[in-house]
Order: structure tokens, then C-alpha cells, then sequence
């Protein structure tokens, strides 16, 4: 527990010292659902029906491009070799490190919602469900990026290998997120839907920590 | 059994035994395929409702099984890479992701042409064409990935990783595809829900089937050798092989 | 003690070395010598378990795993010199009062720095830094590859004063160091060609 606390205190410790980390992921998060509204144009009817698709999308694709960089520092720096060396339990670093990454980057997003949802007509349940909608799918989604940025950890800096690996596994909670706004437009219970969200959480931290903790060691290796 | 295994497991014997079967599967597959092509095209009895557009079958559904069941192959041979760390494995994961994305494409291409005398267009959002669509994209994945461990020199332990994470996603991902078709209503004509299918209609496509993984396993063999002979270079038996033929 | 029978490293298909054998009690310091490429990294990795690519035996028999040093230096640089050495402590779970941890930062001469962030630290107050968590440790078992590249001559003095301090100590300590260095005691060493 001691070890868990160092760590999420030592990574909020970075974001802090790199606010870049926490605002590009945001900022590129507004400029895709910009360019989407210009993309598809100002009317309300269309927009309103349009809109929550690139909502996911650029979620997605701003989770997974900052998610990329969590291991990578350390990596560099061989704080990772020594992690791993010193015995400690890796399930609790990448624990520490997919939780930082999701509190910085997520909560954030979920903030700049309500805003978002009055600038694209939705109404106040609408927002309240996407708010819903973002708190339980993003684990899942930080979870999945840490994945993908671990099995491409120390190969040569190329961003898009990441989305290549892991954009594929991004279809079920993205299908199962979407089903639940269109489930609250249509005033139909969205419930079915947050136990899948949820299942699909349970099932990627229970299996992502063994996949995490083999590519971390491999990385650490050479 | 295990000693066998790691024994299979010398890149020269399994090259010697598959250099071996490589010419008679090869013929095999040409032969059913061939023979069982005859067979679908002109006497399995056509649709009552698509007519002879169902014929397209006997080669998309069996490129479809393949594409799935290549995958759980290359999965297996990953996990058999990272459990005993025979490097064979990995060069079998690795021979067979290309293969597995070029059936995954050949199913899309087929239940287009499909489509388009079915349901009226080149392309519908069908369920399972949709989970191949996923199939193909996590293919290519491990191909990049691949493709980028060799520029670094890296064995495939990752790429036997992401298999295994993809394997278990599968099933996830094809539940979930099916549970999104049926939430966007399609139209009521169905590629997937004909009348069970008479006999004189799944006896050739079960044949084409076996003739099908006949010939992954041709292809997938001449591929291992391949890459046993590249990986291999510089011992003493593939310079003498290559010198002797 | 340690003891290593017939290790052979193999490194992109070649062997780094081969059939090495040695074995270190507590109460001796080990160098590993050699010329650049000839596997010391490799080699102090394997003894910690970090390359796993090796035929032989390596056995250790210890309680708690050894304090490693590692060719890089394991130093956030966004953080400062004081939280870098209390991240890299809780590591070794190790337990200090205050005054220790300002004891080791004076002897080091790190006590004016301990505010400044690592990226503005050269490569020698660098080293300095990793350092010091072997200083405020009761783990008596310590694995460093270059521990003294980049170090001042007093730097260089002073880590030769702790190596000397912890032999008496009953400690275990490999290294490696392609210069010679002068300890308070005797030093043995195995040679990689």
C-alpha cells in the first residue's frame, strides 16, 4: 500500500511538473470535435444526432495518444529496470501508473463535457448520461492504451503503432458506450448497458496486469 | 511427450520433416480444391431465393473459418513461444499472420461480391462481416508490430503477447459486434439465417473446407521454411542444404 | 554468498562470455574488468535477473534481493533530487529517520541541491544521486555497473571509502569499472575479454 501511494504520488508529482501531459490530450480532445461540428455543419437536428460519435471517437483517440508516453520515461530513465529489480510488486506500479494517467486525463475530459454538451444542443440528461457514459468506459480504455504503450515499449518512437495494435480493442466498450446514449435518447434503460461497461472493466483489470507486468519485463531486459 | 515437443522444436528437424510433407499437402490441397471447385459450381444445387449468387459461398465461409481458426493457431504457437521459448514457435506465429490477413481480406472482398446480388449493395454492415473487418485490423496489427520488432532486432515475445490478449478478445469483440447489429435494426434480409442447409449444400462446402486448410498449411509451410532457412543462415546444415539443391 | 557456475551470456546469437565461474562471499568486494563490448553490463544485469538469456547456475543466498545500479541511472528529471532519493529508498522498503537521509546528502554533497530538479544536475551529481539510497540501506548486498564513471576524484574517493566501510560490514558488492580502483581493503576481480 506504502509502494502504491510513492508511486501515484511520484506520477501526479510528473503530470504536475509536465502540465503538457494533462492539457494537449484536452486540447487535442476539443479540436477533433471542432473540426468534426465544421465537418458536419451548424445545424441543430443533424449535430444533435451526429455529435455523441465523434464525442467517442475523440475520447478514444486522446486516451490512447497520451496513454502511449505512462511507461516511457521510465523506461528511458531505467527507473523501470530498478522497479523491477528491487522486487516490489509490479501489478501495484502499473496499478499506480493507469490510475494517475486516468485521473489526469479523464477528469478533465468530464469537466469539459457540460460545456461541450452546450455547445452541440444536448440536454441536461444527455450530458448527465455522456458524463456516466465517459466515468465508466475510460478505465477500460486507459487500461487498454497502458497495453498497447507496454508491448511497444523501446521500440522506436512511432505513435502509430500504438493505435494500430490497440484502436481494434477499443470496439466493445465503444459499442457498448454508444449503445447507452442511443438507449437514454430513445428513453430506454440504460442499466443493461452500464453492467457491460462495468463487465468489460472487471474482465480488463483482472487480465490487463498479467499481460502488463510480462511486457514490463521484457522491456526491462534490453 | 515433452521431449518430443522441444525435439520438433529443432528448427533442421522440422524443416527436414516439412520439406517432406510440403509437396504431397501442397498437391492435396490443389486436388480437393480443384475437384471439390467442380462440385460447387456445377452440381450442388443452387438457392431457391439467391439462385446461383449462393455459390459464392464455398469460398467465403471457408476463408472465413480459416481466417478464425489461423488465428487461435497463431496464438498457440505464441504460447507455446512464451511458455517453453522455442524460437520455432515464434517464426510459426509469424508465418502465419500474413496469411491470416490475406483470408480475413478474401472474406470481406467475397461477402461483398455476395452482397451486392443479395442485398443490393457492395457492402452492409453485417454482423459478421463486421467482426472480420476487426479480424483483419488485429492481423495487420501484428504484422506493424512485427514488423517493428525486427527493425529493432527483438524477438516476437510481444507479438506472442498481443496475440494472446487478442485471442481472448475475440470472443468479446464478436459478442459485442452481434449485440451492435442488433441494436441498429437492420433490414430484415439475412445472409446468416437461411433454411438449414441441405445436405447436397454442406457436403462439398465441409470438402472445400478440409481442402482449405490443406492449403493454409501448404502455404503456411512453405513460409516457416522459409524463414527457418533466413534465420538460419549461418549454420553449417542450411549451407550445405542449399549447396546440395 | 553468491556463487556463478559455467554462466555463458548469449547476446544476438553471439556469446558474450562464456563457462564463467566465481563465486563471492560477504565481507568481499567483486570487480568485473574489461574492455568496452565485453559484457559487463550484460553480466552484472544477468546477476540481477534482468537478462534472462543465459545458460549455467547462478545462486544467491540471501534474504532480500541486492541493491542494483543500473547503467542508466533510474533518476526522474522532473522531480527534485530530495524526491528522487526518497522514491528510489521506497523501493528497498528501508526506513530512515530525517537526519540520516541529511547526513548522506552532506557527505555526498548534496545538501545545498536537494530542491533542485535532476535535469539541471550534471552527470556526476547525478550519480551521486543514485547513489545515496545504497548509503541509507542495511541491505548489504550490492550489484553496480559503473558506479564510479563520472565521478570527481573526491566523488571517487568517498564511494572507495563506503565500498571499504561495507566490506568491513560483512557486505557483498559487485562491480564493474574499467579503471582501476582503490578501496580500503582487498580487492578481487574477474576479467571479461
Amino acid at each position: 500500500m506504502t509502494f502504491f501511494k510513492a508511486s501515484i504520488r511520484r506520477e501526479l508529482i510528473n503530470y504536475h511538473r509536465k502540465p503538457s501531459l494533462v492539457l494537449n490530450p484536452l486540447v487535442f480532445y476539443g479540436l477533433v470535435v471542432f473540426l468534426s461540428v465544421i465537418a458536419v455543419g451548424p445545424e441543430k437536428g443533424q449535430l444533435v444526432q451526429v455529435a455523441p460519435a465523434f464525442i467517442w471517437t475523440a475520447a478514444l483517440l486522446a486516451i490512447l495518444m497520451s496513454a502511449d508516453g505512462v511507461f516511457r520515461n521510465d523506461y528511458e530513465d531505467g527507473s523501470l529496470e530498478l522497479v523491477v529489480v528491487s522486487g516490489k510488486s509490479l501489478a501495484v506500479y502499473v496499478l499506480a501508473k493507469t490510475t494517475a494517467h486516468w485521473i489526469v486525463t479523464v477528469v478533465p475530459l468530464v469537466l469539459l463535457m457540460p460545456l461541450l454538451g452546450i455547445t452541440l444542443f444536448f440536454d441536461f440528461r444527455s450530458i448527465w448520461v455522456l458524463c456516466l457514459g465517459i466515468v465508466l468506459v475510460t478505465p477500460t480504455l486507459s487500461i487498454l492504451g497502458a497495453v498497447g504503450a507496454a508491448i511497444t515499449l523501446g521500440l522506436p518512437r512511432n505513435g502509430m503503432l500504438t493505435f494500430v495494435l490497440i484502436l481494434p480493442f477499443y470496439v466493445p466498450p465503444l459499442i457498448f458506450v454508444t449503445g447507452m446514449i442511443q438507449a437514454s435518447q430513445l428513453g430506454e434503460a440504460i442499466l443493461p448497458f452500464v453492467y457491460w461497461l462495468l463487465g468489460i472493466f472487471f474482465l480488463a483489470i483482472a487480465l490487463a496486469p498479467m499481460v502488463l507486468i510480462a511486457c514490463l519485463r521484457m522491456a526491462a531486459e534490453d | 511427450m515433452l521431449g518430443w515437443f522441444h525435439k520438433l522444436g529443432s528448427p533442421k528437424l522440422f524443416f527436414e520433416i516439412s520439406t517432406r510433407w510440403q509437396n504431397p499437402i501442397t498437391a492435396l490441397s490443389v486436388l480437393v480444391i480443384g475437384g471439390c471447385a467442380f462440385w460447387c459450381l456445377l452440381f450442388a444445387p443452387a438457392d431457391y431465393q439467391q439462385g446461383h449468387a449462393v455459390r459464392i459461398m464455398y469460398i467465403h465461409v471457408p476463408a472465413a473459418i480459416l481466417a478464425q481458426s489461423g488465428y487461435i493457431f497463431m496464438a498457440l504457437c505464441s504460447a507455446v513461444y512464451l511458455i517453453w521459448n522455442i524460437k520455432l514457435a515464434d517464426w510459426a506465429a509469424k508465418s502465419v499472420a500474413p496469411l491470416g490477413a490475406s483470408l480475413s481480406f478474401l472474406v470481406l472482398i467475397t461477402g461483398s461480391i455476395w452482397g451486392k446480388p443479395t442485398w443490393g449493395a457492395w457492402w452492409v454492415w453485417d454482423a459478421r462481416l463486421t467482426s472480420t473487418l476487426v479480424l483483419l485490423l488485429l492481423y495487420l496489427g501484428m504484422i506493424a508490430l512485427r514488423g517493428a520488432l525486427e527493425e529493432k532486432g527483438t524477438d516476437g515475445r510481444a507479438c506472442g503477447i498481443l496475440a494472446i490478449v487478442g485471442l481472448v478478445n475475440i470472443p468479446i469483440i464478436k459478442f459485442s459486434v452481434d449485440w451492435w447489429f442488433t441494436l441498429h435494426q437492420p433490414a430484415s434480409f439475412k445472409l446468416t439465417e437461411q433454411p438449414a442447409m441441405p445436405l447436397e449444400m454442406w457436403l462439398p462446402l465441409l470438402i472445400m473446407v478440409i481442402g482449405y486448410y490443406l492449403f493454409f498449411f501448404s502455404v503456411w509451410i512453405y513460409r516457416i521454411r522459409n524463414e527457418i532457412l533466413i534465420r538460419e543462415k549461418k549454420t553449417a546444415w542450411v549451407k550445405s542444404w542449399a549447396g546440395s539443391s | 554468498m553468491l556463487e556463478v557456475e559455467d554462466l555463458t551470456c548469449l547476446r544476438k546469437g553471439r556469446a558474450l562470455f562464456s563457462e564463467l565461474s566465481f563465486s563471492v562471499r560477504k565481507g568481499e568486494i567483486l570487480q568485473v574488468v574489461g574492455p568496452n563490448g565485453s559484457g559487463k553490463t550484460t553480466l552484472i544485469r544477468t546477476l540481477v535477473g534482468l537478462y534472462t538469456n543465459f545458460r549455467g547456475e547462478i545462486n544467491w543466498n540471501l534474504s532480500e534481493s541486492p541493491l542494483f545500479m543500473g547503467h542508466r541511472s533510474g533518476i526522474n528529471d522532473h522531480m527534485t533530487v530530495r524526491e528522487n532519493v526518497e522514491w528510489l529508498v521506497s523501493l528497498n522498503d528501508q526506513v530512515f529517520k530525517p537526519s540520516q537521509l541529511d547526513d548522506v546528502m552532506k557527505n555526498l554533497g548534496l545538501a545545498k541541491l536537494e530542491s533542485i530538479f535532476c535535469a539541471d544536475l550534471s552527470f556526476g551529481q547525478k550519480k551521486k544521486v543514485s547513489i545515496a539510497p545504497f548509503l541509507l540501506s542495511d541491505n548489504l548486498c550490492w550489484l553496480m555497473d559503473e558506479p564510479f564513471s563520472g565521478l570527481d576524484k573526491n566523488g571517487v574517493a568517498l564511494l572507495g571509502k563506503f565500498f571499504g566501510d561495507r566490506m568491513a560490514e560483512g557486505g557483498l558488492i559487485i562491480f564493474s569499472s574499467h579503471q582501476p580502483v582503490s578501496i580500503g581493503g582487498p580487492l578481487r576481480s574477474v576479467v571479461l575479454s
